[in-house]
């Protein structure tokens, strides 16, 4: 199959977007390097095993597009992960339908757990069942911002906004959950 | 809940609990992260999924793709990938001047061609239809001055291709008049074309406008299985309509349809019970297109536009419409002369009635509608209010945006404009930002070209 590709490409007019073999192998290393850490994101970002793989399959598609020179970026990684971002927002602006993130079930508690085990369960699934909730624009920035790890500033940069507007989705977030858990807590 | 209501205009308070919260966010993302599963071969994945998309983007099928493959694999047409572009003349070959004519001629007979694309589109035709010995001869084209400038200056990669339709007679070929394109939307008037044949269908008829309230299905029995195509993660009823489209859900007449650009109605009609993709083939064929044309197949996809084809050779098709259904093939060259001006030869007039008067009349209503009403109006702003009657067009652009097109006439004349653009490694690139085709964007690019080319053809008159 790769003999075949390379061939096409050497009777494309100007070898279109020539990957020497050299490069196809830093590709196929950084894919098997960066793939886990790329899937969980993916997953974070979609909500949806599925919907991960083929995020991240399509954002290294295209990065397999112009390998020849994001490999000499300091972060590929990060490169990719912003292709990811733009894939999963304009994806969802274009469907017709709307599609629900459906979230996992919660997990059983534990027989043995204390009570605060039990609470602690209860919380991390009701904050994924809300990030499943939220717009894709608000789950990027927080997948970002709080799985990631990156600065606000960096989470602008990554999804190609304002840090203004990065600053307004963490908050309003916040601020809906604390409300929620809040009223949550009184029936406890 | 619903995270994306509108909160109070003011920043909300951030409580003394926010850390807390945050942490609980770090902490549940790094749990649910563990729960993916890894697939066992991610570069082996990612591979299939390139090569997929590269036999897909060599078709240049663009989002109309999935369902030819979809629709031909149930058919089972679908056998070999065809091969690069063939141009639908002889190819434009260099001659040496010794072996070739010694002057070429304008229709008047007197104003001489100098040397460049002109010459050879002339010679190449001429070795393509006389096989006699060419040296020393003076050729008398067909070509008009005129006509010729206009169609010269065209901006960017633009080709011009002008026909008088009642005798085939090539006036004017600017730029990229012999590079195949894909037709897109000036597929649908011989859709309409083979619909008015039958003798059961009318510019009046009605065909429904939202494909996702009424789909269609192909081949005849399979009604059970309509089909579709994907975009996204979405399946969605075959055939995808540009974004600019407006759709409702209701029935319009084949003449709104076309004002309207969408394809559905157009679908609906290839697909009827009395008609079917391989009529529209032949029609095709018949009015000129030719077998060898890229991606030319009697399949669904058809009514979309998919083969490729140059203005030359659209220009000559959409001449059958204004000859009241007579197609005459192209031709450039009107006499072959001897040093002291005997006639050598005149090539024939071929003509072939391929439509009834009445079916050609009807396609050219349909369009006089369409250039006038529809968003190809952009083609006619330049255009007198007063000059504007007998006019009538088609325009489009695949989905690609790698061509742009806008095809039609008079009663006399008929000027095929094709725009694309190309990369400085010679592949086509979209022309417009969003990759949505339709007729908006063959009026908007070809459109000013064609308008300047048909007042050029009114003061000729």
């Amino acid at each position: 199959m790769e003999g075949t590709i390379a061939e096409r490409r050497l009777r494309m007019p100007g070898g279109g977007a020539a990957v020497k073999a050299a490069q196809e192998e830093s590709f196929r290393q950084f894919v098997e390097g960066s793939w886990h850490r790329l899937l969980r994101t993916a997953y974070l970002l979609t909500g949806d095993h599925g919907a991960a793989e083929d995020l991240v399959q399509t954002a290294l598609m295209r990065t397999y597009r112009h390998w020849a020179r994001i490999e000499d970026y300091e972060a590929p990684e990060a490169y990719v992960r912003r292709v990811m971002v733009n894939i999963n927002i304009s994806a969802w602006r274009r469907r017709k339908a709307v599609v629900h993130v459906v979230a996992e079930p919660p997990e059983p508690a534990p027989a043995a757990g204390a009570g605060d085990h039990q609470n602690t369960y209860a919380v991390r699934d009701e904050l994924w069942r809300a990030v499943c909730a939220m717009s894709p624009r608000m789950r990027t920035a927080f997948v970002l911002r709080y799985f990631e790890d990156l600065t606000e500033a960096e989470v602008a940069t990554a999804m190609g906004c304002a840090v203004g507007t990065v600053k307004s989705q963490i908050s309003r977030g916040l601020a809906r959950l604390r409300i929620d858990l809040q009223a949550e807590g009184s029936f406890r | 809940m619903n995270a994306d209501k509108p909160m109070r205009a003011d920043k909300p308070e951030s409580g003394p609990g926010d850390e807390v919260l945050e942490n609980e966010f770090r902490a549940m993302f790094a749990e649910r992260s563990e729960t993916v599963r890894m697939a066992t071969a991610p570069y082996a994945s990612v591979r299939q999924r390139i090569a997929a998309a590269r036999r897909k983007r060599r078709l240049r099928l663009g989002s109309a793709g999935v369902a030819f493959a979809v629709a031909a694999a149930g058919i089972g047409v679908w056998a070999t990938v065809p091969g690069r572009h063939q141009a639908a003349v002889a190819p434009i070959s260099k001659i040496p001047a010794s072996g070739g004519p010694a002057k070429y001629l304008y229709a008047d007979g007197h104003t001489e061609i100098p040397a460049g694309p002109l010459q050879q589109a002339a010679l190449a035709w001429l070795r393509a239809n006389y096989h006699g010995d060419l040296r020393g001869l003076t050729v008398v084209t067909t070509f008009d001055p005129g006509i010729q400038a206009a169609a010269n200056a065209s901006p960017g990669d633009s080709g011009v291709a002008v026909l008088d339709a009642r005798t085939g007679a090539v006036l004017g070929l600017g730029g990229t008049w012999d590079t195949p394109m894909q037709v897109a939307d000036l597929m649908k008037p011989i859709v309409l074309a083979a619909a008015f044949q039958t003798g059961h269908y009318t510019p009046d008829s009605k065909e429904p406008l939202d494909a996702q309230k009424h789909p269609v299905y192909w081949p005849p029995g399979s009604e059970k299985t309509p089909l579709t195509f994907v975009s996204g993660n979405q399946q969605f009823n075959w055939p995808p309509e540009s974004p600019t489209t407006t759709i409702h859900d209701t029935d319009v007449t084949l003449t709104q349809a076309a004002e309207s650009g969408a394809n559905e109605p157009f679908a609906q009609l290839e697909l009827a019970a009395d008609m079917g993709p391989s009529g529209v083939y032949q029609l095709a064929m018949r009015m000129g297109m030719p077998k060898s044309s890229p991606d030319f197949f009697p399949v669904p996809s058809l009514v979309l536009g998919v083969p490729a084809a140059s203005p030359l050779t659209m220009a000559s098709v959409y001449a059958t419409f204004n000859d009241g259904g007579v197609r005459h093939d192209p031709r450039m060259v009107g006499q072959l002369l001897a040093e002291n001006g005997r006639n050598v030869w005149m090539p024939p007039d071929t003509f072939t009635r391929v439509l009834s008067q009445s079916t050609a009349d009807q396609v050219t209503a349909v369009l006089h509608a369409q250039l006038l009403n529809g968003p190809t109006t952009i083609g006619v702003d330049s255009i007198l209010a007063g000059d504007r009657s007998g006019l009538w067009a088609a325009a489009g652009a695949p989905t690609s945006e790698e061509a742009a097109w806008l095809t039609g006439g008079d009663s006399h004349y008929v000027a095929s404009v094709g725009v694309s653009s190309k990369t400085s490694n010679g592949t086509l690139k979209p022309l417009g930002d969003d990759h949505h085709g339709g007729v908006d964007i063959g009026s908007e690019y070809a459109g000013p070209i064609w308008a300047r080319v048909m007042g050029a053809l009114k003061t000729r008159d």
